[in-house]
């Protein structure tokens, strides 16, 4: 009895979920390990770099899809290609703004950031700490 | 950082990116980590590939916003900011 209602009750969270996909980007994400999760909305991917961009309220996080799970790996490469690097390639300050020039703060250290999508503007900030 | 946050972090057109004049990328990430900067960094290592190098002034700080085409369309933060929000 309680296990035939188990099953119900999961399939209709499954199928739930399944459908909310088509109706919004919010999603929840878990890492390649399975140990954590977050909620996030989707913004893009890009199968060249691996490279995801998701936004949690204003915060703008971008990683490479390696961390994330297989389940969710499976469902970027549903979603398709960005087309951001082309678009980043027909122009002349994003083609030399690609993998490995751009870094970002993440958990205290510098990592590798890629822009997930082709701004059209930059905003420059010329600085130092000194 | 309250002006990034209302018309840059949620906007798609255009991207913030810091060119950080720091001598080592140590020196950039202490003072990354202090601010807590949500933004992209061009570190010193990476100025020569980047393209930007050529846009530097011989003061800071130096704000400037430009096109993907490299035409700068203003200088100075509160100039940019009012150009953003015309865009």
């Amino acid at each position: 009895m309680f296990k035939t209602m188990n099953k119900t009750i999961t399939y209709l969270l499954v199928t739930l979920g399944i459908l909310s996909l088509g109706v919004s980007q919010a999603r929840t994400w878990t890492s390649a390990d399975g140990g954590k999760t977050f909620r996030g909305d989707f913004v893009s991917y890009d199968k060249d770099t691996g490279m995801v961009k998701v936004t949690r309220g204003i915060r703008k996080m971008s990683f490479n899809a390696d961390k994330l799970s297989e389940g969710d790996r499976e469902w970027l490469n549903e979603q398709g290609a960005s087309g951001a690097s082309k678009a980043l390639d027909s122009q002349k300050i994003g083609s030399k703004l690609k993998m490995g020039v751009l870094s970002r703060l993440e958990d205290g250290a510098f990592v590798d950031f890629a822009m997930t999508t082709a701004p059209e503007y930059y905003m420059i900030y010329y600085s130092g700490s000194w | 950082m309250k002006s990034y946050n209302s018309d840059i972090a949620t906007n798609d057109k255009v991207e913030f990116i810091h060119y950080s004049l720091d001598r080592t990328d140590a020196a950039a990430l202490k003072w990354a980590k202090k601010e807590s900067f949500p933004w992209a960094h061009i570190l010193p290592a990476k100025h020569a590939v980047s393209g930007l190098a050529k846009y530097a002034k011989n003061f800071v700080p130096y704000y400037m916003l430009i096109d993907k085409d490299g035409k700068i369309l203003a200088e100075g933060s509160r100039a940019i900011f009012a150009k953003i929000k015309t865009l």
